[in-house]
C-alpha cells in the first residue's frame, strides 16, 4: 500500500466504519465554541444585584444611588434601612453587591470634612469582585469629581480652574486589544482550541493501538508509511475543524480577527500536527485502547489553564511554567487571540518553529515505538 | 449472590483486577487539588512589566514613578525616550504597561492647569488588565490627592480641610471572603469537584461496561446495582474528603463552614454522579467509547454549573442546559461553604441532588434488569 491508500483507508474508517471518530474530531470542537459562545455572550457580568443602604437620604446621596443604579453593572435589587439587611441580602444570596452611604454623608462634604462610600462585594466568585473593581471606583470618583468642583465653585474659582485644582492629574487608562473587557473576547479562542485538542486526542487514541491486532493487514507496508498515512487524515481533518471553529466565534459570535490569515493557519495546522503527534504516540507506547485514551488524561485536560492563556506565565512559579512548556497549547492559543485581538503575534514563529520540532521528534518516537512492538508481535 | 458477595467482588475488581479505577477514584480530586494548588500558588498577579515614558523628568514626575515601582503588582522593566519604543515593548509583549508622561507635566499642575497621564495596558489577558486597572486607579488618586491637597493649600486653606475639598467622596472597596483576590482560593475547588466527577465516572463507566452479567443471574437488579455502585461512592466520599483536606492544610484554603454540610453535599454528589455513570455506561459501546463521552462532557458542564461565569449572567436556554448537571448543584455550594462559610442555597441543592440521584437510580434498576434479562435470554437461546 502506498501512503495515499493507507491514509484514504484510515479516512474511510473514520468517516464510514466508525463514523464515532469524525464525529468526535469535528464535533467537539464546533460544540464547544457554540456551548462556551453561548454562554459569554454577555460579555460582562452584568445586572449584579446590589442592595443600597442610604443612611442620608438627601439629594445628594439619592443621586450618588442613581450613579450606580443608571449603570448597566448594578442591579439594584433594594433600598435597606439598616446594617443587618445589608448583610442578610449578602447572606443569602440575594445580592452580589451592597452600597454603603454614611450618615450626614451631604453634610460632611459641605463642611470640608470629606465622607466615604463603601462598596461590599461577595468575593467568593472571582468574576464579581473584578465586574466591582472595573466600574464602582470609576463611578464614585466621577461622582465625587464633579462634587468636589461644585465645592470649590462655591469659594470663587472658575469652574475649569476648580476641576484642575481638585483633580489635578487626568488619569486617562487606554486598554488596547480588549477595551469593553469582552469575556468572549479573552476566552473563545482558548477555548475552541481546547475543544480541538479533546477532540483529536479522543478520535485518535486507537489509530495506531489498534492495529497491533491485526498486523495482518499491513504485510508489506512499512512502519514509516503506516504510522504516517494513519495519523495523516487527522491532521488534515483537524485543520478543517480549526478553521470551522474560528468561522463559528468569528462570524456567529463576533470576536474581532485583525491578524493574518496566513498566520492563522500556520499556527492551527503547526498546533494540529503537534496533538496528532502526541495523540499518536500515546496510541502507539499504550498497553492497550482503553489505557491509550486514559493515559493521556492528565496531560490534556489541565492544558487550557496551565498553557498560560488565562492564568499568565508571568504569575506561575517555576514548576508550572515547567508543565507548561510541555503542552502543544501553550504554543498555540495565546498567538491566536494576539492575531485576533491585536492582529500581531510577537512569539508566532517562534512558537510555530517549537511545535514542529516537537511534532517531528514525537511522530519519529511514534514510528520507533511502532516498528518495534509490530516486530515483537510478528515473530511471536 | 447476595448484596455482600457482589460488594467484594467490586473491591476485588476495583483494587486488585483493574486497578487503575482505583487510580482514577481515589487519584483524580487528589491530584488535581496539587496541581491547581502548584499553579495558583501566588494567588495573585504580580509584577506586571511596566515600561515608563517620562517626557517631563522632573523630580514631581519622578515621584510619581516611584509610586509605581513601590507597588508589588508592577515592575518597571524600561525607561523608553520615545512614543515608538513604548509601543514596541507593548507590541512585543516585553511589557504589558506603559506609563507616559507627558512634558510640562509638573509645571501645568504648578500652574493650575490640567496634566494628563496615560497608561496603556495590553488587555488580551483580562486577569492582567483586570489587575492592571484595580491597582492603577488606586495608586493614582492617592498620588493625585496629595498633589492636589498641596494645591488647595495655596488658596490659604488648613491642610486637612483643603485634602477633602479636594478629593471630598473617598471610596472604599470591601471584599467578602476573598479580600486578597486570590484565584488559589477561588479556582483550585472547583476543579477538584469536576476532577472527583471525573475519577467516579471513569471508575463506574470501567466497572459497566466491563460487566458480564451472566454472573448476576440469580441476583436481584436492585442488589445488584447498590453492590456494584456502592464501592465507588463510599471512594468517591473518601477521595472528596483527602482532596479538601490537602487543600486546607496543604495550600491553606480556608475552611469557614460546617465540615458535616461539606461531608454531606459531596456524598450526595457522589451518589448522584455514580448512578449518572452506570447510566452513561449504557449508551456506550465499551470503556473506550464511555471514556470518550465522559471526558467530553467534564468541562462543559464545570462552565455551565455558574462556578465562575455565575448563571443569573446566562440567558435562559443556558440556564436550562445548566440545571441538567449534577455538578451545578454541588461546586458553588462547596466553594462559598469553604470561603464564605454559608451557602444560601445549599439545603434545596442537597434536595435537588438526592431526588434526581433517586429518579436516576430507578431508572437504572428497569435498564439493568432488563439488559441482564436480554443477556440471559439471549445466551439461552444460543444453547439451543
Amino acid at each position: 500500500m502506498t501512503f495515499w491508500q493507507v491514509a484514504k483507508k484510515e479516512l474511510q474508517r473514520m468517516f464510514i466504519k466508525e463514523r464515532k471518530i469524525a464525529m468526535l474530531l469535528i464535533g467537539i470542537p464546533i460544540i464547544y465554541s457554540v456551548l462556551f459562545g453561548l454562554v459569554y455572550k454577555e460579555n460582562a457580568v452584568k445586572y449584579m444585584p446590589t442592595v443600597v443602604y442610604d443612611q442620608d437620604q438627601t439629594p445628594l446621596s439619592r443621586s450618588l444611588s442613581q450613579a450606580f443604579g443608571d449603570s448597566e453593572r448594578y442591579n439594584i435589587v433594594a433600598y435597606v434601612q439598616s446594617q443587618e439587611e445589608v448583610e442578610e441580602y449578602l447572606r443569602e444570596g440575594r445580592a452580589e453587591v451592597a452600597v454603603v452611604i454614611p450618615a450626614k454623608f451631604t453634610r460632611d462634604i459641605k463642611r470640608g470634612a470629606g465622607t466615604e462610600v463603601l462598596v461590599v462585594v461577595d468575593g467568593t466568585n472571582l468574576l464579581f469582585a473584578n465586574s466591582v473593581i472595573s466600574s464602582a471606583q470609576e463611578i464614585v470618583q466621577t461622582f465625587s469629581a464633579g462634587v468636589g468642583m461644585n465645592l470649590i465653585e462655591a469659594i470663587g474659582q472658575m469652574p475649569n480652574e476648580a476641576l484642575n485644582k481638585t483633580v489635578p492629574i487626568q488619569f486617562g487608562v487606554r486598554i488596547l486589544n480588549n477595551p469593553t473587557f469582552a469575556y468572549s473576547h479573552f476566552i473563545l479562542a482558548g477555548i475552541g482550541a481546547y475543544g480541538l485538542q479533546l477532540g483529536i486526542m479522543l478520535a485518535i487514541c486507537t489509530a495506531l493501538n489498534r492495529e497491533y491486532k491485526r498486523l495482518n493487514d499491513w504485510h508489506g507496508v512499512s512502519s514509516i508509511r503506516l504510522v504516517l498515512g494513519k495519523l495523516f487524515p487527522y491532521w488534515a481533518v483537524g485543520v478543517a475543524a480549526f478553521v470551522i471553529y474560528m468561522l463559528i466565534v468569528v462570524h456567529i459570535f463576533n470576536l474581532p480577527f485583525k491578524g493574518s490569515i496566513i498566520s492563522l493557519m500556520l499556527s492551527g495546522a503547526a498546533f494540529v500536527l503537534a496533538v496528532v503527534a502526541v495523540g499518536g504516540l500515546f496510541s502507539a507506547a499504550a498497553p492497550n485502547e482503553v489505557y491509550a485514551v486514559q493515559l493521556p488524561m492528565i496531560y490534556i485536560m489541565p492544558a487550557l489553564l496551565f498553557s498560560g492563556y488565562i492564568w499568565p506565565h508571568l504569575a506561575m512559579n517555576e514548576f508550572s511554567l515547567a508543565f507548561s512548556k510541555i503542552l502543544p497549547l501553550t504554543y498555540m492559543a495565546d498567538n491566536v487571540r494576539d492575531l485576533m485581538l491585536s492582529g500581531y503575534a510577537p512569539f508566532l514563529f517562534r512558537d510555530i518553529a517549537i511545535l514542529s520540532v516537537f511534532s517531528v521528534v514525537l511522530l519519529a518516537v511514534s514510528t520507533l515505538i511502532f516498528a518495534k512492538r509490530r516486530s515483537r508481535y510478528e515473530q511471536a | 449472590m447476595k448484596f455482600l458477595q457482589v460488594f467484594k467482588r467490586e473491591l476485588r475488581q476495583l483494587f486488585l483486577k483493574d486497578s487503575k479505577r482505583a487510580c482514577y477514584l481515589f487519584g483524580a480530586s487528589v491530584v488535581y487539588v496539587v496541581l491547581f494548588g502548584l499553579l495558583y500558588m501566588t494567588g495573585v498577579v504580580n509584577y506586571v512589566p511596566m515600561v515608563v515614558y517620562d517626557q517631563d523628568q522632573t523630580q514631581l514626575s519622578r515621584s510619581l514613578i516611584q509610586a509605581y515601582e513601590d507597588s508589588d503588582r508592577y515592575e518597571v522593566v524600561a525607561y523608553v525616550t520615545s512614543q515608538e519604543e513604548m509601543e514596541s515593548y507593548l507590541q512585543n509583549k516585553t511589557a504589558f504597561a506603559a506609563l507616559a508622561i507627558p512634558p510640562d507635566f509638573a509645571r501645568d499642575i504648578k500652574l493650575g492647569r490640567a496634566s494628563r497621564i496615560l497608561l496603556e495596558a495590553n488587555g488580551a489577558n483580562i486577569i492582567i488588565a483586570n489587575t492592571i486597572m484595580s491597582s492603577a486607579q488606586e495608586i493614582m488618586m492617592e498620588f493625585s490627592a496629595s498633589v492636589g491637597k498641596s494645591l488647595v493649600e495655596t488658596i490659604g486653606q488648613l491642610p486637612d480641610q483643603s485634602l477633602n475639598r479636594a478629593a471630598p467622596i473617598d471610596f472604599r472597596l470591601r471584599v467578602l471572603n476573598n479580600p486578597i483576590l486570590s484565584y488559589l482560593e477561588f479556582f483550585v475547588l472547583g476543579v477538584a469537584m469536576a476532577a472527583l466527577q471525573q475519577g467516579i465516572l471513569l471508575s463506574v463507566g470501567s466497572s459497566m461496561t466491563n460487566e458480564n452479567f451472566e454472573e448476576f443471574r440469580d441476583t436481584k437488579p436492585v442488589v445488584m446495582l447498590l453492590g456494584k455502585l456502592i464501592p465507588y461512592w463510599l471512594g468517591g466520599i473518601l477521595s472528596y474528603v483527602m482532596a479538601l483536606l490537602i487543600a486546607v492544610q496543604g495550600f491553606g484554603i480556608p475552611c469557614r463552614g460546617s465540615f458535616i454540610s461539606l461531608v454531606l453535599i459531596g456524598a450526595v454528589f457522589a451518589a448522584t454522579v455514580a448512578v449518572m455513570g452506570s447510566l452513561m455506561a449504557l449508551i456506550c459501546k465499551d470503556e473506550v467509547g464511555f471514556t470518550q463521552l465522559s471526558l467530553s462532557y467534564t468541562v462543559p458542564a464545570f462552565i455551565y454549573s455558574g462556578y465562575t461565569w455565575p448563571l443569573h449572567a446566562m440567558d435562559s436556554l443556558s440556564t436550562a442546559l445548566a440545571s441538567v448537571f449534577p455538578i451545578t448543584y454541588m461546586a458553588g455550594n462547596v466553594r462559598d461553604i469553604m470561603l464564605a462559610g454559608y451557602a444560601p442555597m445549599f439545603y434545596g441543592d442537597v434536595f435537588t441532588l438526592l431526588a434526581a440521584g433517586l429518579v436516576l437510580f430507578i431508572i437504572a434498576l428497569r435498564l439493568y434488569s432488563r439488559k441482564a434479562k436480554l443477556r440471559i435470554s439471549r445466551d439461552q437461546t444460543a444453547v439451543v
